[in-house]
């Protein structure tokens, strides 16, 4: 166990010290950000001072050994626009993307499971086939349409939520029912097509003959046996959570790291773009690895792969 | 082994359920709601109909950079810090100069201003506002340790030397005939001991200042709330509380607005006048603001509007009232030069109007047909109102007499990039403001140097050369005056308008938006 | 996606020159699809989504760019415009018909770039392992560290907006898929029996892959394709409405949408249309692959 703990270990700092090289390049491509920053009115020679005192004019591979020595310890620099301290800033936004996220994915995971089981369990009745449709229609919708139409219907037509802004229950109920759709409809599908594999083996059957009650078998027997395949769909859909978070904020204004990786993009705030693509790898990976642990540690056969 | 599968899953579902619930609130402040009675207007209000909301909510489209004034350019963070400090000099309604905290000025020759400053006036944590307070101010300008983005508009100042508590005299290194228009527009008063106390990272994020409000929270890209400063110079504000709420999406603006939990915000699409009109509880202020929108043509480009006669002909083609009328729903005031009305330092310059044969007539004698005549227009998406829809509408116009033209939307930052670069092609879309005097737009617009510059003319570059360093008034306006005029015969640009800037605001408040852009909130309150 | 997908090649691959039909097999899955609701409603969608982005701009009833302001924002069945028209009077109708067009262009190329750069990759990674396989593992390994959409945006910001750089950033981000899968297909196919028996009496590497392993990659490709179509279709509406993307006033169902949003409050039909098209696109080609993966892989039918 310990060995494969180094090893994934070993894996995750090397992605994360290529993805940051792999940033870093992309970003540096974009051209220098002085320009924004400063007035309009600034001449040339002042652009080119300030490009100066920024450190920009370095050649290439100067200015990536620098960042990389600080970024190891931690040191994003500062935001071009807030003079702020860049990883910091993004830090100060996970909670906010992750309040979203999990939200979403509680609610998903509560309304997904059970409708997958009943879908499972009634196969081909009018029940299942509905829940069959509405989840392909789920995983076809746009999440920033879904947003628009949601804020249409429940803000503007009959407005019992706001149309945005961050701050309270209220606020969080929207954008994250509008992430929570693409899930629901993926988890709801995988669930019922685990299920029906599960309620196919022998135990069931079994289970059934010696007349365990329905409701024992569903929750007990086969929920227990669907809960690995479930998780590491879990898991590799954090990706999709994360990544559909930052549309979901921005178009619900939604105060969280995606919203400011956004704005940061379109400002060529370098150092917080870095900071902020460096974290989510991050936290992606971090949680991708922790996953794996687990389903090492309860499914010995991987481990020995 | 199964069991232990079970209880994980649903502990975990158990975990991000209380994880999202229990958070603490980082997103910062707990409902904005007004805490007090809906304003006057909401039909679902069963509490006593309105005594006046107790808290003044603005929709914001950005948030500030930061809280240090002098520093960030950004409008975004001005408007919003200026609630915080006072200038030295403010301008009026009209944009002409007024006095704040400096009573006085005058220049005792050509190198040397100085300035009589109020008496009686303390930041809100009790310091003196004095001569030693501005000097601090714009010695932090200078300094390049600062980093602050005004510093290339200040590089002509030398020193600050205070003579006696209300007297400061600003030397420069050569004449600065703008300096005041630069006091005016960059220039707010920090109050010193407090920043150096607390050093510059905390000073970001707890200002103090002489202004009619007090800092009271700020939650990044969420609100920034502050409190009525009972002991401001001017008296106290009538609007006790006031939060600027960061709302990006327009739609979410005008929803917020709808249902009574902003009060105010700018920039109303044109489109959606009407709804806000239409509603119940609010109503729609207009003002020509001092920004403008143009056409560049230009002449970096070697394309066939490197020929005046052609640039004429696109200014006879072209029919600004119709794009005003139509695009805009009339919101905005044609200009007919570089300058708007609203400049100080305007004279009125011929009007191309609209005469499409004539603009066939002067093609054909740049030997140009103008069914073969080819041309691209480049616009931002989203900066100005309507920006992408008035290129097209150009393009449109330009149609009926047989030009063919591409248009080109760009993110904002690449559309920079391209005029700096000097990658555009023929024609352009920019905006540039607030412009106030003729040197801010005229230096920077026409000039071979430029970043931003669209228009280079020997010529005129020397006219411009010349006419900038005069100090004396009148013979000032005489360069300039001319220079408008070469300009537009030059059609070094299509002007097209003074943006008509379009405010929804409550029907219980009293607002009365300037054409300099900025919320005093000072000289707002409620009541009809 | 499991792994446990797509691997009926690998149950039961085939060697090209042992392959035998009763009837055309095309013919079989015509038939087959025709039992199938939702792979036939899935089937119709597309096809009608092709022929409308083939053919639509000749049948379009107004320019798509045409610009009348007097008739601006009106409602659907107005004067002629059974959609509508938008802010600057242009037919909502006829614009959608030319978004089309722009959508199936970047689905197509996309997958096909995508799909070709991806396979050769997982081939080399997974039929000659070694060096090869660890360096694009890694890079596979590194792009999968970050969401999708995130990698596709930052692509886009950084190289600009406009049709083709979308396409090259999709393409730059949607390789990943297509080696990762080919690579574990190949990986389980180099082991086959056919497989070391062409080995061991010396068939020349290059017609082992060409003429052995190829063939049986292509089922797991085309399912593959038939899903990922519609993530890059709603990839690409998302990033236009993120502001890059494709521009204004090239029509693309992604700034159709980013321009009405501001209308939300007056003119519902501006988003309402744009939106209803990526949904019943992404809906078909999801109906469709979800029959394809069905018939071509039974294992999961799960019945």
């Amino acid at each position: 166990m310990l060995d494969y703990v180094i090893k994934r270990t070993g894996q995750v700092v090397v992605v994360l010290f290529l993805a940051l090289t792999a940033v870093f390049f992309i970003i540096r491509l974009s051209g220098d950000p002085t320009a924004l920053f400063l007035p309009p009115d600034a001449s040339r020679e002042q652009l080119e001072q300030f490009r100066k005192q920024l450190g920009f004019d370095r050649p290439l591979h100067v200015q990536y050994t620098e960042f990389m020595t600080k970024a190891v310890q931690g040191d994003f620099g500062t935001s071009l626009r807030t003079r702020e301290d860049a990883l910091q800033m993004v830090i100060n936004r996970i909670p906010a993307t992750f309040q979203l996220a999990f939200t979403s994915l509680g609610l998903s995971l509560l309304i997904a499971i059970p409708i997958g089981i009943q879908s499972a369990y009634r196969r081909n009745t009018w029940f299942d086939q509905a829940g069959v449709a509405a989840t392909v229609l789920g995983q076809a919708l746009p999440s920033f349409w879904l947003g628009l139409i949601l804020i249409y219907l429940f803000a503007v037509q009959l407005q019992w939520l706001p149309t945005g802004g961050g701050g309270s229950l209220v606020h969080l109920i929207l954008p994250a029912l509008t992430l929570a759709a693409y899930s629901v409809a993926r988890f709801a599908r995988f669930t019922r097509s685990t299920m029906l594999d599960v309620l196919r083996k022998d135990y069931i059957r079994t289970a059934k003959a010696s007349g365990v009650p329905t409701y024992k078998i569903l929750s007990v027997y086969a929920l227990k046996n669907t809960l690995i395949p479930i998780i590491t769909l879990v898991a590799l859909d954090l990706g999709v959570l994360l990544g559909g978070a930052v549309i979901v904020e921005v178009v619900f204004s939604w105060p969280g790291m995606g919203r400011l990786l956004m704005q940061s993009l379109l400002n060529r705030d370098f150092p917080v773009v870095m900071a902020g693509v460096f974290l989510i790898a991050f936290i992606y990976a971090v949680i991708n690895f922790v996953v794996d642990l687990l389903y090492a540690y309860v499914n010995p056969q991987i481990r020995f792969k | 082994m199964l069991r232990k599968n079970h209880l994980f899953l649903l502990l975990f579902i158990c975990f991000t359920v209380l994880l999202a619930a229990c958070t603490p609130e980082t997103a910062g402040t707990t409902p904005t709601a007004p805490a007090t009675p809906q304003p006057a207007g909401g039909t679902e209000n069963t509490a006593a109909p309105a005594s006046v909301p107790e808290e003044l909510v603005i929709g914001f489209e950005a948030d500030a950079a930061t809280m240090l004034a002098n520093t960030d350019v950004n409008y975004v963070t001005d408007i919003q810090i200026r609630n915080i400090y006072d200038p030295l000099i403010d301008r009026d309604e009209k944009g002409a100069l007024i006095p704040v905290l400096a009573t006085e000025w005058k220049n005792i020759d050509p190198l040397t201003w100085e300035f009589k400053l109020r008496q009686g006036v303390k930041f809100t944590n009790g310091e003196p506002f004095n001569a030693e307070a501005v000097k601090f101010n714009i010695d932090y300008i200078l300094d390049e340790k600062n980093n602050s983005f005004y510093r290339s508009r200040w590089k002509d100042v030398k020193e600050v030397k205070v003579i006696d508590d209300q007297t400061v005299q600003v030397i420069t290194s050569q004449p600065f005939p703008t300096l005041l228009l630069r006091i005016a527009d960059d220039l707010l008063i920090m109050a010193p001991k407090h920043t150096k106390e607390v050093g510059l990272e905390k000073a970001a994020t707890d200002p103090v200042g002489t202004g009619a409000y007090k800092f009271d929270k700020w939650t990044r890209d969420d609100s920034l709330k502050l409190v009525a400063n009972e002991e401001y110079w001017q008296g106290a504000p009538s609007i006790k509380r006031v939060t600027f709420r960061i709302i990006p999406e327009f739609s979410a603006r005008l929803s917020a607005f709808l249902g009574g939990e902003i009060h105010l915000f700018k920039n109303v699409p044109v489109d959606s006048v009407e709804r806000v009109k239409s509603s119940e509880n609010g109503k729609i202020e207009l003002v020509g603001s001092s920004r403008i929108n143009y056409l560049a043509l230009n002449t970096f480009y070697e394309g066939p509007l490197k020929d005046k006669r052609v640039r004429q002909a696109l200014n006879y083609a072209i029919d600004v009232d119709e794009l005003l009328k139509s695009v805009l729903n009339g919101n905005g005031t044609k200009m007919t030069g570089p300058l708007s009305k609203v400049n100080a330092d305007y004279t009125e310059t011929k009007d191309y109007g609209y005469d499409p044969d004539k603009a066939v007539a002067l093609l054909k004698e740049a030997g140009i047909d103008p069914k073969t005549l080819k041309l691209t227009l480049d616009t931002p998406n989203g900066r100005y109102p309507m920006d992408t829809h008035v290129a097209q509408a150009i393009a449109s116009q330009l149609q009926r007499i047989g030009i063919q033209v591409t248009v080109q939307a760009n993110e904002w930052g690449n559309h920079l990039a391209k005029i700096r670069q000097h990658e555009m092609k023929d024609m352009f879309i920019l905006g540039w403001g607030p412009a106030f005097d003729a040197q801010g737009t005229i230096e920077n617009l026409f000039t071979e140097k430029a970043p931003y510059s669209g228009f280079y003319d020997k010529d005129v570059e020397a006219m411009i050369q010349k006419a900038l360093p005069i100090f004396d008034p009148a013979e000032r306006k005489k360069a300039f005056d001319e220079l408008q005029h070469r300009l537009v015969e030059e059609a070094a640009w299509v002007p097209l308008w003074q943006q008509g800037d379009l405010y929804a605001v409550a029907k219980n408040l009293q607002f009365a938006p300037r054409p300099d852009e900025k919320f005093l909130v000072f000289e707002m309150k409620w009541g009809q | 996606m499991n792994q446990s997908t797509l691997t009926e090649a690998a149950v039961n691959p085939r060697p090209a020159s042992l392959s035998r039909k009763r009837e055309p097999a095309w013919r079989t899955y015509m038939r087959r699809l025709v039992k199938s609701p939702t792979g036939l409603a899935g089937f119709l969608i597309i096809f009608v989504v092709v022929i409308l982005g083939i053919f639509g701009p000749w049948l379009a009833p107004y320019d798509p760019n045409q610009a009348e302001f007097a008739k601006k924002l009106l409602p659907p069945l107005t004067d002629g415009h059974l959609l509508g028209t938008d802010q600057l009077g242009r037919d909502i109708f006829s614009r959608l018909i030319h978004g089309t067009s722009v959508s199936l262009i970047i689905g197509s190329c996309t997958v096909l770039f995508a799909g070709l750069i991806g396979t050769i990759l997982g081939v080399v990674a997974g039929y000659f392992r070694g060096w090869a396989d660890i360096i694009i593992m890694r890079i596979v390994d590194v792009k999968l560290s970050f969401p999708f959409i995130l990698l596709v945006l930052v692509i886009n910001a950084v190289i600009g907006a406009g049709l083709q750089n979308i396409i090259i950033s999709l393409v730059f981000a949607g390789w990943i898929v297509y080696a990762r899968v080919v690579r574990s297909e190949v990986l389980a196919l180099r082991e086959k029996e056919f497989i070391l028996s062409c080995v061991a009496t010396g068939v020349p590497r290059w017609e082992i892959i060409v003429k052995h392993i190829v063939p049986n990659l292509f089922t797991p490709i085309i399912v593959l394709s038939s899903l990922q179509i519609a993530t890059y279709i709603i990839a690409e509406a998302s990033i236009s409405f993120l502001g890059f993307g494709v521009q204004p006033p090239q029509p693309a169902w992604g700034n159709m949408l980013s321009e009405g949003k501001d209308y939300i409050f007056s003119a519902w039909w501006l988003i309402t249309f744009p939106g209803v098209a990526i949904v019943m696109t992404a809906l078909g080609v999801n109906l469709f692959g979800d029959w394809l993966r069905d018939v071509l892989d039974p294992e999961l039918k799960g019945h």
